[in-house]
C-alpha cells in the first residue's frame, strides 16, 4: 500500500517536473531560434519544426481529437457523460441549468473575455507577446464550476474574439477548443484542490500537457480543413499557429494555473459554488 | 392591521454553507397594504428572511428552511420562487448585478417577457410603469450610463411590471450615496402611498423607517427580538441599541436628558420632537 | 486600447443598418465570406467586396477607419500571412520584384491581396454585424437557430456584462500598479506571476456577482416559460431589397472571382 503511494506519488512529481521541464524548454528554444534566425525564427524554432514537420501526422491525429472533441462538447452539453460503464448523466446538461448555471457561466465567459480584452499580452521573447495569463483562467472554471465554467472559456473566448475584431470562420475552432482546454482538467483531474501531489500532477498531465496539445490540433486541424474559407496558409496555421497555441497554454498553464488554483479553490468552495458540492447539494 | 399578506411561523434556515441555523424560530404577520422595515447590525439574519419569503432560499440559493412560509396565499415552501411570479417582487443591494440589457425599455420589459405574457400586455406593462413612476427620461439610455440611484429606481421599476402584491427591498439603499438613496426612498413611499403594496424593507435608514413604517422589527442572532409600530420600538432606546441598531435622533436626545433627571416623552420622529422640545 | 478592444461591441445609434432585421445582416455577413471565398485568388476581384464592409462601417455608425484599426492591430499577423502566400506563387506569373529571398510576381500579388481581403472581409462583416445588432436581437437570432435558450440567454448575458468587468479589470490593475505592481518587469514567470493580484480580485468579485445575478435572474424569471420578444425583428421591405442588392452584388462578384475566363 505505502509502495503504490510512493510510486504514485513519484509519478505526479515526474508529471510536475515534465509540465515545467516543457514550459522551460518552449520559452529558452523560442529565444534560441530567435537568435540564430531572427529574420524568420518559425523556420529554427523546434515545435514549429514538429507540428509543420509532421503536418499529415497531425492532420490526423487533429482530426480524431476535432471528431472526439466536438462530440464530447455536444454530449456534455446535452447532460451525458462517457464513463467507463458507457454513457451517463453528467446532471449539468444546459436542460438542467438553473439561474445559478446561467449565471455562473455568463460571468466566466465575462471575465474571461474581459482579461482577454483588457489585459496587454505579455512579452515571451522581445518582439513576440503573445503569452495571454486570462488563459490561466481557462482549465480553472472547468475544474471549479464544471460544464457552465467549461462553456464559459468557451463564450468567453468567443466574445474576447468579437470584441477585438477577429471573429471569423476560425473562431468556431476557438470555441471549441477552449471548451475542451476548460473540459480536459474538468474531467481527468480527480482532485481539484491543488492541494495535494497528485491534485498537482494529475493536472500537469491534463491541464497543462494534454490540454495544450488538444486546443492546438483541435483549433489548427479546423483551420486547416477551412483553408478556403480562412485564408491561412498551411505553414502559418501548423508553422506559426500551433506552436503559438502550444506554448502559450503550456507556459502560462504551468506557472499560473496552480498558484491561482490554490488561491482560488478555498474561496469558491466556501461560497457553495464548486461544481460537486452543487451537485451534491442538488441530490440532497 | 387588515387580513395577513405575509405570514411566517417558526421559520427556521440556513444555508448550504453555513454551519448553524441564520435563522432561528422566527415569526411574523404582515397586514396587506403595510409596509414592515427590518433592521439589526449586518449579519443578523434580515437578508436570509426576504430571501425565504421570496422562495429563493433554497430553490435558487442552497440550503435548508424549516418553517412556513405563506405570501398571499401561496405556500412558498411547496412553491418555491416559481409559483411566486405576479405575487413577490424582490429588490437587491447592488444596483451593478440588477441591471443586465443595454437598454431602460429592455430592462423593463425583461421579467414579463420572461413569463411568456403576450407581447400587447408586456408593452402594457412596460408604459404603466414608465408613468406610474416618471420614467419617461431614462427609457433611451443605456443601463450602464445611469448612476447608482437610478438603476436602483429601474430595478423597483422591472420588479413592479410583473405587478407583485409584495415588495421586498433588501437593504436597497446600501450601496447609494445620499442623493441616490433619496431617490429610491422617494419612490418606495410612492408605491405604499399609491399602489398599496405590502412592502417588507430591509433598511438601516432609521429616521425614514420611523416616518414611513407601519410597522418596524428589530432582528438579532436570527431571531426577531422586538416587534411593533415605529414608536412601540423606538421608545424603548435602550433595548434598540442593545441588540446594535441606532435610534432615531431625536429619541437619541430626548433619552439622554431622560437619563439625566427631565421628564420628556421619547419621540421617534422628527415632527413629534418639535413638539416635544417646543421648537 | 479601449476603442480596439471592444471594437465589435453594440454600439447604440439610429442608423440604417441598425434598423436592418438581424438576420438579413447575418445573411449579408455570410454572402461577404462567400465572395471573400470566391475572389481569394485575385485581390482585384476582392476588392468590392472590402469597399462594401467598408460602406457597412460607416452606414453602421462605426466608421470605415475601425477597419484600419483593425488592421494596423493585426499588421505583423497579416504581413506574415501575405507573405507567405506571395511566396507562394512566385514561380507564376510576371516577376514584379526582386528582394533578396523575396519574388514577387503579378500573381503572387494577386493572390496575396485577395487572401488578405479573405481574413479581413469576413472580419469587418462580422465586426459591423456585431456593433449594430442589439444582444437582445442576437439572442433572438441564436434561439431562432436553434441554440438553446438557456445558451442564448448566457451569451447575451456575457456580451452585456463585458463592458463593466472590462471598467472593474482596468481599475483593478491601476490600483495594484498605483501600490507598485509592476507588470512588464522581470522574467517570463515574474511577469506572468504579477498578474495574480490582478486575476484573484476579479475572481472574487465574480464569485459575489455570481449569486446577486442567480436572484436576479431567478426574480425576473428567466427560464420561466416560452420568452416574448417584444422587440422580435419583423421582416421588412427593406431587408428584402438589401438581401436581394447583397445577393446581386456578392453573387456578381463571386461569379466573376470564379470565372477563369474573366
Amino acid at each position: 500500500m505505502a509502495e503504490k503511494a510512493r510510486s504514485s506519488k513519484a509519478l505526479m512529481v515526474l508529471a510536475v517536473v515534465a509540465g515545467l521541464a516543457v514550459a522551460a524548454a518552449v520559452v529558452y528554444d523560442f529565444w534560441r531560434a530567435l537568435t540564430v534566425n531572427p529574420e524568420n525564427p518559425w523556420a529554427e524554432f523546434t515545435l514549429s519544426k514538429i507540428f509543420f514537420g509532421y503536418r499529415n501526422l497531425m492532420f490526423a491525429v487533429g482530426a480524431v481529437v476535432w471528431v472526439l472533441g466536438t462530440a464530447i462538447f455536444v454530449l456534455e452539453l446535452a447532460g451525458r457523460t462517457v464513463t467507463r460503464r458507457g454513457l451517463e448523466r453528467n446532471r449539468m446538461g444546459v436542460a438542467e441549468w438553473s439561474v445559478i448555471d446561467v449565471a455562473l457561466a455568463a460571468l466566466s465567459a465575462a471575465v474571461y473575455g474581459g482579461l482577454l480584452a483588457a489585459t496587454a499580452p505579455i512579452v515571451f521573447v522581445p518582439g513576440f507577446t503573445w503569452l495571454r495569463p486570462a488563459n490561466a483562467l481557462a482549465p480553472l472554471f472547468g475544474m471549479f464550476f464544471g460544464i457552465p465554467g467549461c462553456l464559459g472559456a468557451a463564450i468567453g473566448n468567443l466574445i474576447a474574439d468579437i470584441v477585438g475584431g477577429f471573429f471569423g470562420v476560425g473562431s468556431f475552432g476557438g470555441f471549441i477548443g477552449n471548451f475542451l482546454i476548460a473540459y480536459l482538467p474538468y474531467k481527468f483531474v480527480r482532485d481539484h484542490s491543488f492541494s495535494s501531489a497528485s491534485s498537482i500532477g494529475e493536472f500537469y498531465v491534463w491541464g497543462v500537457l494534454a490540454q495544450a496539445f488538444v486546443s492546438a490540433t483541435y483549433i489548427c486541424w479546423w483551420l486547416d480543413v477551412a483553408e478556403a474559407l480562412v485564408g491561412l496558409p498551411l505553414f502559418v496555421v501548423w508553422g506559426i499557429i500551433a506552436p503559438i497555441i502550444f506554448s502559450n497554454n503550456i507556459v502560462v498553464n504551468a506557472v499560473l494555473s496552480p498558484v491561482l488554483g490554490r488561491v482560488l479553490f478555498p474561496l469558491i468552495k466556501g461560497r457553495g459554488l464548486y461544481w460537486k458540492d452543487r451537485i451534491k447539494a442538488a441530490q440532497v | 392591521m387588515g387580513p395577513s399578506s405575509v405570514v411566517v411561523k417558526d421559520l427556521y434556515a440556513r444555508y448550504a454553507v453555513s454551519e448553524s441555523w441564520v435563522l432561528k424560530g422566527v415569526n411574523l404577520a404582515v397586514g396587506r397594504g403595510s409596509m414592515l422595515v427590518l433592521m439589526g447590525p449586518s449579519g443578523c439574519g434580515k437578508s436570509t428572511l426576504l430571501y425565504a419569503i421570496a422562495g429563493l432560499l433554497p430553490w435558487v440559493v442552497p440550503g435548508e428552511v424549516k418553517g412556513e412560509i405563506v405570501v398571499e396565499g401561496v405556500d412558498v415552501a411547496r412553491s418555491g420562487y416559481r409559483g411566486l411570479a405576479g405575487v413577490v417582487g424582490i429588490v437587491y443591494q447592488n444596483p451593478e448585478m440588477q441591471v443586465v440589457t443595454r437598454s431602460v425599455y429592455e430592462e423593463l420589459a425583461m421579467a414579463p417577457e420572461n413569463l411568456g405574457l403576450p407581447k400587447e400586455e408586456v408593452m402594457r406593462r412596460v408604459e404603466w410603469v414608465v408613468e406610474a413612476l416618471d420614467l419617461e427620461r431614462y427609457l433611451n439610455r443605456d443601463p450602464q450610463s445611469l448612476s447608482g440611484g437610478e438603476k436602483q429606481l429601474i430595478a423597483i421599476a422591472s420588479v413592479l411590471t410583473m405587478r407583485p402584491r409584495v415588495l421586498l427591498l433588501d437593504e436597497p439603499t446600501s450601496m447609494l450615496d445620499h442623493k441616490g438613496a433619496r431617490l429610491v426612498l422617494e419612490t418606495v413611499e410612492q408605491l405604499k402611498r399609491e399602489h398599496g403594496l405590502t412592502i417588507i424593507a430591509a433598511e438601516h435608514r432609521v429616521e425614514w423607517a420611523v416616518e414611513v413604517a407601519d410597522r418596524v422589527a428589530v432582528m438579532s442572532d436570527g431571531a426577531i427580538v422586538m416587534e411593533g409600530s415605529p414608536e412601540e420600538v423606538f421608545s424603548r432606546v435602550e433595548d434598540v441599541e442593545r441588540y446594535g441598531v441606532r435610534p432615531p435622533g431625536a429619541a437619541e436626545v430626548a433619552y439622554e436628558l431622560r437619563r439625566r433627571g427631565f421628564e420628556v416623552r421619547v419621540p421617534v420622529r422628527l415632527r413629534e420632537a418639535f413638539e416635544v422640545f417646543g421648537l | 486600447m479601449e476603442a480596439l478592444s471592444l471594437g465589435g461591441l453594440y454600439v447604440e445609434r439610429k442608423t440604417p443598418f441598425h434598423e436592418l432585421d438581424p438576420r438579413a445582416k447575418i445573411a449579408w455577413a455570410l454572402l461577404v465570406l462567400a465572395a471573400s471565398v470566391a475572389t481569394q485568388f485575385d485581390g482585384l476581384k476582392a476588392l468590392p467586396v472590402f469597399a462594401s464592409t467598408l460602406a457597412a462601417l460607416s452606414l453602421s455608425g462605426l466608421g470605415a477607419g475601425l477597419a484600419l484599426l483593425l488592421i494596423v492591430n493585426a499588421s505583423a499577423f497579416l504581413a506574415a500571412v501575405t507573405l507567405v502566400w506571395a511566396g507562394a506563387y512566385s514561380s507564376q506569373g510576371v516577376l514584379l520584384l526582386a528582394l533578396g529571398p523575396l519574388r514577387l510576381t503579378d500573381v503572387g500579388l494577386k493572390v496575396a491581396f485577395g487572401k488578405f481581403f479573405l481574413i479581413m472581409n469576413p472580419v469587418l462583416a462580422f465586426a459591423a454585424l456585431f456593433a449594430s445588432t442589439r444582444p437582445y436581437h442576437l439572442m433572438w437570432a441564436l434561439e431562432k437557430l436553434g441554440a438553446p435558450p438557456k445558451v442564448a440567454l448566457t451569451f447575451t448575458l456575457a456580451l452585456n456584462l463585458l463592458p463593466s468587468t472590462v471598467k472593474a479589470v482596468r481599475e483593478v490593475t491601476e490600483a495594484q500598479v498605483a501600490r507598485g505592481l509592476a507588470l512588464d518587469r522581470g522574467s517570463v514567470v515574474q511577469r506572468l506571476r504579477n498578474y495574480v493580484p490582478i486575476i484573484v480580485p476579479m475572481i472574487a468579485k465574480l464569485l459575489s456577482d455570481v449569486w446577486d445575478l442567480s436572484m436576479v435572474l431567478a426574480s425576473r424569471y428567466a427560464g420561466y416559460a416560452r420568452r416574448t420578444y417584444v422587440f422580435e425583428p419583423r421582416w421588412s421591405a427593406r431587408d428584402t431589397v438589401f438581401t436581394v442588392l447583397s445577393l446581386l452584388l456578392y453573387g456578381g462578384v463571386a461569379a466573376w472571382g470564379l470565372a477563369p475566363w474573366w
